[in-house]
């Protein structure tokens, strides 16, 4: 495993903004859940990478980027950051040995109308970040039979999921394997061991379930010109997870993003 | 007793006399004449007639009250409006009908004691006759007679002291703002023996003078905010488990900037101006003055109250002590600003007496308070499974309190209410240390967390009281980790931080 992370945070203040690298949605941060901090290795290449920060993003994910009908009116200290650290393993940002690479704020003036999405970037040389990873080199999602294969292959890992089968999924998930070993060092037969441990383990528990494909809610978002589709529904929640308990909680979630790898849809993000 | 002279009256018994009999008019009055006569008791009975309805009984103006006069043998107010004349019976309608007088008055012993005249017309004792006057003052106190001499304009004063106050209460509030004590009652009692040819006089008639406290009370109070307490844990390897402790403590209460004007005292009732409430002070200042003297029990009141705040100020504080299992190598941040009862009190309060007989209990007060506000960041290690993790959270936001009320009349219930929702919810969030973990953490809608409570101004029997419950709800948050980016997304409850309760009671000092 490595020693030193490249660390994204992004952070809201009294809004909601999602992060983006290189076209890929990252994360969806908002008033409940303001924080967000996680390695990012996997989304990164070898050369130019673009960090964006989408303040008030539209009300599905694929409707983030779409201009807002009606202004947004900041309230007193509503800001957004996002950042990007080197991070030695174990770290939080205050320590020592933490590099901030680079910072972007938003902090509108409270009261005064903002048009919304207000959208930042940055573009960041790191020649020595990431991979030129295999879904690079996929095929678009450019028809809807594309887009049905990635609802085929979802019923697939997801009902195989709700008997307690979390094989489809592994199988599909090969390339994301094979990616994490690349950017983080992680065995791939140890994190397939341990997939499947902790899937058995959540399936086993009282009232665990899948959650059902809903043609109606699903919103797949084509992204990272068109090379990847972020499987998710309209409200932001993975497409592939459990059903919510009684208590609110829905025990397990895998948002992923798949792409088309050798005419068939893959897990590779 | 004051006597007259029984050996230059013969002694009468009971008699009829006709309605036809007009020696009423030979005494000056326009009473309806009766038929019976009943001897006082006090002496031989004259056989002149004589009626009561020409005792007045009024305060006498004195050095609070002024603006009475003698007019026509009668204290008659200098304004149409504030007449305070009392007759045992009523000879002029334009004159209030009461059986009481109510005035306000100091403790037995005073310098100026309140005095009440008890006038009794020359009509009323008709020739020599006499009518006897009786004071039966409060328990305590000697009875005083009075009997008048005949066909004279005839006065006599008695001194009338207010009760004393058994209240032990210890807080401020509670020992000087109340409006429930019982007056000494001065008991006033006329009887005539006289005999009226042609009629009945009016034999006996009484009436009720009521003392109230005099005393008037002055507040003025200016609390500033409490200033920063702040409590950090710093980071030490993992492998020693040691840990250093960090802690600082302030309460800023004082500086050079001072702060608020005295309350006003107006002639006919007590207000308090807008002028007596100015911005958030930066000095704590406590004035109370009694009787337009500082009060004796300022460093009392003092202490009561920075007990308070620091109290306040500890509750807060010892919310660091219900974090759950966290754990040490993370390290520990908790720091905080709090203001409790920032802001301005200023009142005024006492029995006074009313543009009419009536004594009313006059308060008047402004309050322009920042009941409660914090600004409370705090920040703590969690272990998960795989990795470790920091839970971080801020509170900012206050309950303030604005208002104000004059009760000036005897004819206003006093009842002050005014209540302020503390809802202070807490924005928490969480990361993993850097590494393939994850962690996220979100508070949900509608789940309780941060402070919550109510502050306000109540009514509690006689007196008013500030109260404050506030509480501090704890956090239960939805916690979503990752142990690796192959991995799914676990989410459960957690439960944080346990609840406490800041403050739950009045604030009295």
């Amino acid at each position: 495993m490595i020693q030193d992370y490249l660390i994204l945070e992004t952070k809201v203040r009294k809004c909601a903004a999602e992060a983006r690298i290189n076209g890929i949605p990252i994360c969806r941060v908002g008033p409940s859940g303001p924080l967000d901090s996680r390695a990012v290795h996997e989304f990164l290449f070898p050369g130019r990478n673009r960090f964006t920060l989408s303040v008030e993003p539209g009300p599905t994910p694929s409707q983030a980027l779409s201009a807002a009908a009606e202004p947004f009116i900041p309230g007193d200290k509503t800001s957004s950051s996002l950042r990007l650290m080197s991070m030695p393993r174990g770290a939080f940002p205050e320590d020592p040995g933490v590099h901030e690479l680079f910072r972007i704020d938003w902090t509108p003036p409270p009261g005064q109308p903002v048009e919304t999405p207000a959208v930042l970037e940055r573009v960041l040389e790191m020649p020595n970040a990431g991979h030129r990873w295999q879904w690079l080199d996929g095929e678009p999602f450019d028809t809807a039979a594309s887009l049905q294969a990635v609802t085929d292959m979802l019923t697939e890992c997801r009902d195989g999921m709700n008997r307690g089968d979390p094989e489809p999924f592994i199988e599909r998930a090969q390339a994301r394997f094979r990616a994490m070993l690349a950017a983080y060092g992680l065995d791939v037969s140890d994190e397939i061991a341990i997939f499947r441990e902790e899937f058995r383990s959540l399936a086993g528990e009282a009232g665990f379930q899948m959650q059902g494909l809903d043609p109606l809610t699903m919103d797949l978002r084509v992204c990272a010109d068109e090379k990847l589709v972020d499987c998710v529904d309209r409200s932001w929640e993975p497409l592939l997870r459990s059903a919510k308990l009684p208590n609110g909680v829905t025990r397990l979630r895998y948002p992923i993003k798949v792409a088309r790898l050798g005419g068939t849809v893959q897990v590779v993000l | 007793m004051n006597g007259h002279d029984p050996g230059s009256l013969p002694e009468v018994t009971p008699e009829q006399y006709s309605s036809s009999d007009n020696a009423a008019a030979d005494c000056g009055s326009n009473n309806p004449i009766g038929d019976t006569v009943t001897p006082c008791g006090r002496g031989p009975v004259s056989s002149r007639p004589c009626d009561l309805d020409e005792i007045t009984l009024s305060e006498i103006a004195g050095s609070r009250t002024a603006g009475y006069h003698v007019f026509n043998g009668r204290f008659v107010a200098d304004s149409p409006t504030s007449k305070r004349g009392i007759r045992l019976f009523d000879v002029e309608t334009s004159l209030p009908k009461e059986a009481k007088l109510q005035v306000v008055g100091d403790r037995p012993g005073a310098q100026s004691p309140t005095k009440i005249l008890a006038s009794v017309s020359a009509a009323a004792t008709c020739g020599p006759t006499h009518v006897a006057v009786v004071v039966n003052p409060p328990p305590g106190q000697s009875e005083i007679d009075h009997v008048t001499p005949a066909l004279v304009q005839d006065t006599f004063t008695f001194e009338a002291s207010r009760s004393e106050s058994a209240n032990a209460a210890v807080a401020l509030f509670e020992r000087y703002i109340a409006w429930g004590i019982q007056p000494a009652a001065y008991l006033v009692s006329a009887t005539s023996c006289g005999i009226r040819p042609g009629g009945t006089p009016k034999t006996r008639g009484t009436l009720t003078a009521e003392v109230f406290p005099a005393d008037q009370y002055q507040l003025s109070l200016s609390v500033p905010a409490m200033g920063k307490v702040s409590y950090t844990r710093e980071r030490t390897t993992v492998s020693s488990g040691e840990t250093t402790d960090t802690s600082t403590a302030e309460a800023q209460l004082g500086s050079d900037t001072a702060t608020v004007t005295d309350t006003t005292d107006t002639a006919t009732g007590i207000t308090v101006t807008d002028e007596d409430i100015k911005t958030v002070p930066q000095k704590l200042q406590f004035e109370f003055k009694h009787n337009g003297q500082s009060g004796d029990d300022i460093t009392v009141n003092i202490n009561n109250l920075l007990r308070i705040l620091s109290s306040a100020q500890e509750a807060v504080k010892a919310i660091k002590d219900v974090l759950h299992e966290w754990v040490p190598q993370v390290g520990f941040k908790f720091e905080f600003d709090l203001s409790f009862l920032a802001g301005q009190i200023v009142m005024a309060w006492g029995y006074k007496e009313y543009t009419d007989w009536r004594v009313y209990y006059g308060l008047s007060a402004k309050f322009s308070l920042t009941f409660f506000e914090i600004s409370l960041t705090f920040s703590f290690g969690i272990q998960i499974p795989a990795f470790v993790a920091r839970v971080e959270g801020t509170v900012n936001d206050s309950a303030a309190l604005e208002t104000d009320f004059n009760f000036n009349s005897p004819d206003m219930l006093i009842a002050p209410s005014v209540k302020t929702t503390v809802d202070i919810p807490a924005s928490v969030s969480g990361r993993a240390e850097a590494g393939v973990g994850w962690l996220s953490v979100s508070v949900e809608l509608g789940v309780r967390t941060g402070f919550s409570g109510e502050v306000g101004l109540r009514t509690k029997s006689t007196t008013v009281e500030l109260y404050a419950e506030i509480k501090w709800e704890g956090i239960d948050a939805f916690v979503q980790t990752k142990d690796s980016p192959n991995r799914g997304t676990q989410e459960g409850v957690w439960h944080l931080v346990d609840e406490k309760s800041i403050w739950d009671g009045v604030v009295a000092f």
